[in-house]
């Protein structure tokens, strides 16, 4: 196993080279990464509440290639309609291998992205509300997208980040009841071409999601219980065509839908789920495409206050 | 190690706070609060966060089915409906009516879905962030 000039990368010796050329041809720009595991939600988070979201997805596809990615993401309360998130990604991928070839593989720091989201309609009943609420902000680029092996640069499943500061923006909106739930969203990640490495195309994703509680059925007529809830939810996404070096290549754009199961347990200070995803549609220009077989998540979500001021010491 | 000793110490401290008489002294004010939008754990939690910037507020019943919060403050402590439904504005959710009594011993707080409210009263940020938290 040679090493790479950049620490992030291990790559295979002269038998991984032809490994190399034939996924290079292939998804020069495509992540199968998938859904940040961060569906955007429209519900609200109170002043000066902290809310951090761990994740651990997995993701398995042909032809060999495995990654997981940790994200975490933190959104803070700012005033009542207005909240920010940040969320910070690592990542692990691996591509090829087998008896007596190395597999190329990258382990790094993808590109955060930093939104603001902020409620423009609120509609709160007893025991349920509807809410919509845009969100804008950027994608910037701490993940490298011009990993390279002898000579060449590595396929997009292998790069990290995009290589360029990117616009975010889109909307959400939520329907929830003590019983069921409806949300949805669609956001557009605009990638700038980047002069060096690879740029992956804009992207446009829109998701959907129903819910219904399991347990309990019946709520207790005092207390909190926890809940238990199943979720199904659709992830679309379109990609546009990547650039290398500022040449776009025709066969790289995209469109996938995939279709997830998760289960969750709530408390009034965390949230823990865990969930698998299915492939509907992998629409690829490239026959030569990497194409997503199976991916499972766990996460864990907790909810901190944040102490505005020193209360006095009453005399009692 | 002194990190560790300092932690531990303010754990005990928090456990020592919180685990008080589950009673309020006579004299004291109940409030209780009628939610709109509020359908889960987390919800409730968004409210509570404000709560604990209350001054006297010292305990809280939260009742997913009857969408509703009841509020124990301490006796002397200023509460109005509108201090409420500020907390409930302040949570990101539209507030509804809230009625106040006066309490009448005994007060117990032992039923399903009591909750103590924290205020940390620590000078340090990071203790205050602990005691709040943990």
């Amino acid at each position: 196993m040679e090493r790479c000039p950049n620490r992030q990368l291990a790559i295979p010796g002269n038998r991984g080279l032809a490994l190399c050329a034939a996924v290079l041809a292939a998804a020069l720009s495509r992540s199968v990464e998938g859904s940040p595991a961060t569906f955007v939600t429209a519900l609200p988070v109170a002043t000066g509440q902290l809310l951090v979201r761990f994740n651990f997805q997995t993701t398995f596809s042909t032809p060999e290639f495995f990654g997981f990615q940790t994200p975490v993401t933190i959104a803070y309360g700012v005033i009542p309609h207005l909240a920010l998130f940040v969320n910070l990604n690592q990542s692990y991928q691996s591509l090829g291998g087998g008896p007596d070839v190395a597999p190329l593989s990258s382990w790094a720091a993808r590109d955060p992205v930093v939104y603001v989201r902020y409620t423009v309609l609120k509609i709160d009943r007893t025991q349920a509300t509807f809410r919509i609420t845009p969100l804008g902000g950027v994608f910037l680029p701490a993940g490298e997208n011009a990993l390279q092996a002898q000579g060449a640069y590595l396929p997009g499943a292998l790069q990290t980040g995009s290589g360029t500061v990117d616009p975010y923006f889109g909307i959400a909106l939520s329907y929830n009841s003590d019983a069921f739930g409806v949300a949805a969203d669609a956001t557009y990640r605009l990638n700038p071409v980047s002069r060096a490495g690879i740029s992956p195309g804009s992207e446009l994703r829109s998701d959907a999601q129903v819910e219904t509680r399991l347990y309990p059925r019946k709520l207790p007529e005092e207390g909190m219980p926890g809940l238990i809830d199943v979720s199904l939810e659709a992830n679309y996404t379109q990609d546009a065509a990547s650039f290398a070096d500022g040449v776009r290549n025709a066969l790289s754009s995209g469109r996938t839908l995939k279709q997830d199961l998760v289960l969750e347990y709530s408390t009034l200070r965390w949230q823990i789920g865990i969930g698998g995803r299915w492939p509907l549609l992998q629409s690829f220009d490239s026959p030569t495409a990497l194409r997503e077989r199976f991916s499972a998540f766990v996460f864990y979500e907790y909810y901190f206050a944040v102490p505005h001021r020193r209360h006095r010491r009453r005399d009692s | 190690m002194r990190l560790c000793v300092w932690l531990v110490a303010v754990a005990v401290v928090g456990t020592a706070l919180t685990a008080g008489t589950k009673q309020t002294a006579a004299g004291g004010t109940r409030a209780v609060a009628k939610l709109n939008g509020v359908f889960s754990p987390r919800g409730f939690f968004n409210i509570i966060v404000r709560l604990n910037q209350m001054e006297g507020a010292e305990w809280a019943k939260l009742d997913l089915k009857k969408s509703q919060i009841t509020v124990d403050f301490a006796p002397g402590a200023e509460v109005t409906p509108e201090s409420l439904q500020q907390a409930e504005r302040q949570a990101g959710y539209k507030p509804g009516p809230v009625t106040i009594e006066r309490l009448t011993p005994p007060v117990d707080h032992s039923a399903p879905g009591w909750k103590r409210l924290k205020h940390p009263r620590t000078k340090n940020p990071v203790a205050r962030w602990i005691e709040l938290n943990f």
